[in-house]
């Protein structure tokens, strides 16, 4: 049984121009112990969708209609009150700023010790034990030590480990990295991904794991979800999305694919880039969302909007024209 | 007369660059004086029309020395040679102070090497091995210190470094380089007052006044321009003094008339600045929230006087380089805040390409964009350097857009260049452990999902960097010397340049 379940869910936000669909019918799941990778550009709401489970929503932001089953309860009905007993205890989330994510005021021990106090119910003595443990599980070195420091004595890397110890505290179900390391260096990008395959594997926690970094997914997901437009365009087991001999895929995702130079790209040969530009949230187009910018696109695109429909066991897609090479313009 | 190398010309030559940042002085009880050292010892050539690559972890002084080639920091030490104007073209005073006092500046140069040659001498004679390295060390900041006063003399007077008396050499160079200067100032006054007069034109308004002006300066360049040569002709004779010396053609064969960057003052470097553009990497705080589209493109175009103000011919003008940047017409009168990331990353580009600069620093040009907007601009730049011949150096962390688009990479670390070679002789045969540390840190998109290497550790700092080698902290192959002695930048290969005790691939 899936562990966490997002069916149908629309998230709103209300501003003066009108309401921004930021989330709009998302539907994915999360295996007990796997990751699911959310990919998606800028505004394509798959933070939201990630923060709507927990509901970190800003002021003017609701959770319009769907459900969010996880370990069989609706959190879409649950009181923000009732929220916090879940929050860092069941579900707990990894920020993509290490830097303005902890508290600059206080020392790391006291940041780190608040979900064994809160949520276990801990002394402080026996909490501040518990935060040794949790920063060596980490492998940052002299855990004593850093435990007594501010976070502006940390560097990027190691700040980063430590919202992953308190991330970690009370060995939650479910971690909600949300871009964790996109605002770290390559080689301090491969030491953390490399800790939390360890730590998962260590602990079994389910991972939601959000990035606009494919390779990122390749290294992380068991499976990936694409996110376009507050919608999944795309969903599939890891090895399906990257395998080249593949049937089938979306015209986004093989935008997305294509449109980056990677290491392997040929040198001279012109990147297939992605015309134009994502649609304003308050501004969509009628039809398939991505239609605007596809090179396949028929007038049907334009006019209808593709549900999300399988193609391939554990492989759904949403698009008219799911299969590579007999798409309409090809 | 451009420098040639290996048959493809230099536009930009580095020699032992460095860009220090002051952080603390030192006071009574701590007597030290703590710098950022940003960019320590870089030498490299930018050749004309390549993208030349630069890719480093953040910290590690790329974007530094970006900024630093365009004198955008005071140069802290080394030469940056700019090849793509003559010096008669900017006539910079530097010269003049060189010629005016030759006497003292080759004094220095000969105390110099005779110090260098005491601290060689000392540094072979000892043999206690950390002993050694230190005054290797020391031996070695002395030489590069002798080696730069060289080239800052002999390129500008060449084979008359071989006189012993240089009191009427200076004499003539100097007189020449004068008017040299005045016929520059000339120049300047006939292309303001042209533009003058086409502002004139666009109002209506009468131009004979500043016609006649040009017409008696254009006469009075012709006058300077005679004077000129009649030096010219009396440095030629004077020259044959000297011709037997056997040093002569040794060092008049270093002549070079490369424009010392690093030695222009603010105005003379202004000037250059339209050669030399700089597109950043944040489109959102990069442009005058302010001014209009094409206030912001025009806004170089009058500063450098290249057109008259309220004429058609600069609008067509503006609005052909937005065509060529992928901007429509009808966004001219747009403010910034109206356009998405990558619109607004054009309009920097086209800020940069409307004053048809020579050389242009990308710094992280596309690292704020999203995936799909990259390429598109990717592609825009690509398509630019061919339609208007330029060069790049393209400054970023992401080693698959630096081998997309790159000739030549350079690879950075805590301030020093430790690799640098052609794009696929890095990718395929990197000799240096950093280069190989950081490829095998990126995670890929291929479905079999690479093993990512973990390099241990956090960068130094770079006020306090590690002794010897700056890499042996976080280096697997570390051994005893790599933490003394700091490896040398050597060409391993043809065009293939590393600095590193314990060089990988080197039987390929």
């Amino acid at each position: 049984m899936a562990l966490l379940e997002i069916r149908d869910l629309h998230t709103f936000f209300k501003t003066k121009r009108g309401i921004v669909k930021a989330v709009n019918g998302v539907t994915y799941s999360i295996d007990q112990g796997r990751t699911l990778g959310l990919v998606g550009e800028s505004g394509s709401g798959k933070s939201v969708s990630a923060m709507s489970i927990i509901k970190l929503l800003d002021g003017n932001g609701y959770i319009e209609s769907g459900k969010i089953i996880f370990d069989g309860k609706n959190l879409a009905d649950v009181p923000i009150r009732e929220m916090t007993h879940i929050r860092g205890n069941d579900i707990s989330v990894i920020f993509q700023e290490p830097m303005t994510s902890l508290n600059p005021v206080f020392t790391i021990e006291r940041q780190v010790a608040e979900p064994f106090i809160i949520h276990q119910k801990m002394n402080k003595k026996q909490a501040n034990k518990e935060v040794v443990n949790m920063l060596s599980l980490v492998k940052i070195p002299n855990p004593e030590s850093v435990a007594k420091q501010y976070p502006h004595q940390l560097s990027g890397g190691m700040r980063q480990r430590v919202m992953i110890a308190m991330a970690l505290a009370c060995m939650p179900k479910l971690l909600i990295a949300d871009e964790p390391t996109t605002a770290l260096d390559v080689t301090i990008q491969a030491q953390i991904l490399k800790l939390m395959n360890d730590l998962k594997a260590q602990i079994g926690t389910s991972i939601l794991f959000i990035t606009h970094d494919l390779g990122v997914i390749n290294q992380m997901a068991d499976d990936v979800a694409v996110m376009y437009c507050g919608q999944v365009v795309e969903k599939a087991p890891r090895k399906t999305i990257f395998a080249d001999i593949s049937k089938y895929m979306h015209p986004y995702t093989e935008g997305l694919m294509y449109s980056i130079p990677r290491l392997d790209t040929e040198k001279g040969k012109r990147l297939e880039a992605i015309p134009g530009s994502v649609p304003h949230p308050l501004d969509l187009p009628v039809g398939c969302k991505f239609a605007p910018r596809c090179k396949y696109a028929t007038d049907k695109c334009k006019n209808e909007e593709p549900e999300l429909h399988t193609v391939e066991s554990d492989h759904q897609i949403r698009c008219f024209y799911p299969q590579k090479g007999v798409r309409a313009n090809a | 007369m451009p420098k040639i190398k290996d048959g493809k010309k230099v536009l930009i030559r580095v020699e032992n660059l460095k860009q220090y940042f002051p952080v603390k002085k030192g006071t009574f009880f701590s007597p030290e004086h703590l710098f950022v050292r940003a960019n320590e010892d870089i030498t490299l050539d930018i050749y004309e029309g390549e993208t030349f690559g630069l890719v480093g972890e953040s910290g590690c002084g790329k974007s530094t020395l970006g900024r630093t080639l365009l004198q955008l920091y005071d140069q802290t030490d080394g030469r940056t040679l700019y090849y793509g104007r003559s010096i008669e073209d900017i006539a910079p005073k530097y010269v003049l102070e060189t010629y005016k006092n030759l006497d003292r500046e080759v004094k220095e140069l000969h105390q110099l090497r005779r110090k260098e040659n005491e601290d060689r001498e000392n540094y072979e004679k000892l043999a206690d091995e950390s002993e050694k390295y230190k005054a290797l060390e020391k031996y070695r900041e002395i030489e590069k210190k002798a080696r730069n006063k060289y080239l800052d003399i002999v390129e500008l007077i060449g084979g008359f470094l071989v006189a012993d008396d240089f009191s009427e050499i200076s004499k003539v160079l100097t007189s020449q380089y004068e008017v040299k200067i005045q016929a520059k100032e000339i120049r300047d006054k006939i292309r303001e007052l042209m533009i003058k007069v086409e502002e004139k034109k666009a109002k209506g308004k009468s131009t004979d006044s500043d016609n006649e002006n040009i017409d008696k300066l254009r006469k009075e360049l012709e006058n300077k321009d005679k004077i000129i040569a009649d030096y010219e002709t009396e440095i030629i004779n004077l020259k044959t003094k000297y011709k037997d010396h056997p040093d002569f053609e040794k060092y008049e064969s270093k002549r070079d008339d490369g424009i010392n960057l690093a030695k222009l003052d603010e105005e003379e470097m202004r000037k250059l600045r339209k050669d030399l553009q700089l597109i950043f990497q944040d489109p959102y705080s990069s442009l005058n929230p302010r001014l209009t589209v094409g206030q912001i493109i025009s806004e170089g175009l009058f500063a450098h006087n290249m057109f008259p103000k309220n004429s058609e011919q600069t609008q067509e003008y503006i609005l052909s380089t937005m065509e060529k940047c992928g901007l429509a017409p009808y966004f001219v009168h747009r403010y910034p805040h109206q356009f998405s990331g990558g619109q607004r990353q054009r309009i920097g580009i086209a800020r940069s390409v409307a004053l048809s600069p020579k050389f242009i620093v990308c710094d992280e040009a596309v690292s704020a964009l999203d995936v799909s907007i990259q390429s598109q601009i990717i592609n825009l730049l690509i398509d630019l350097k061919e339609q208007e011949n330029l060069t790049y150096l393209f400054i970023s962390h992401d080693l698959s857009v630096i081998r997309y688009i790159s000739d030549r990479v350079g690879v950075m670390y805590l301030g020093n260049i430790v690799e640098l070679a052609d794009t696929e002789e890095i990718f395929e045969n990197m000799m240096h452990p950093y280069t190989e540390a950081l490829l095998s840190a990126i995670p890929t998109t291929d479905a079999e999902g690479t093993k990512i290497e973990v390099l241990e550790g956090d960068i130094p700092s770079p006020i306090k960097p590690p002794t010897g080698c700056k890499f042996h902290t976080r280096c697997k192959y570390a051994t005893e010397i790599c933490s003394q002695v700091q490896p040398q930048f050597e060409e391993a290969r043809p065009g293939h340049f590393v600095a590193c005790h314990h060089k990988l691939n080197q039987n390929n």
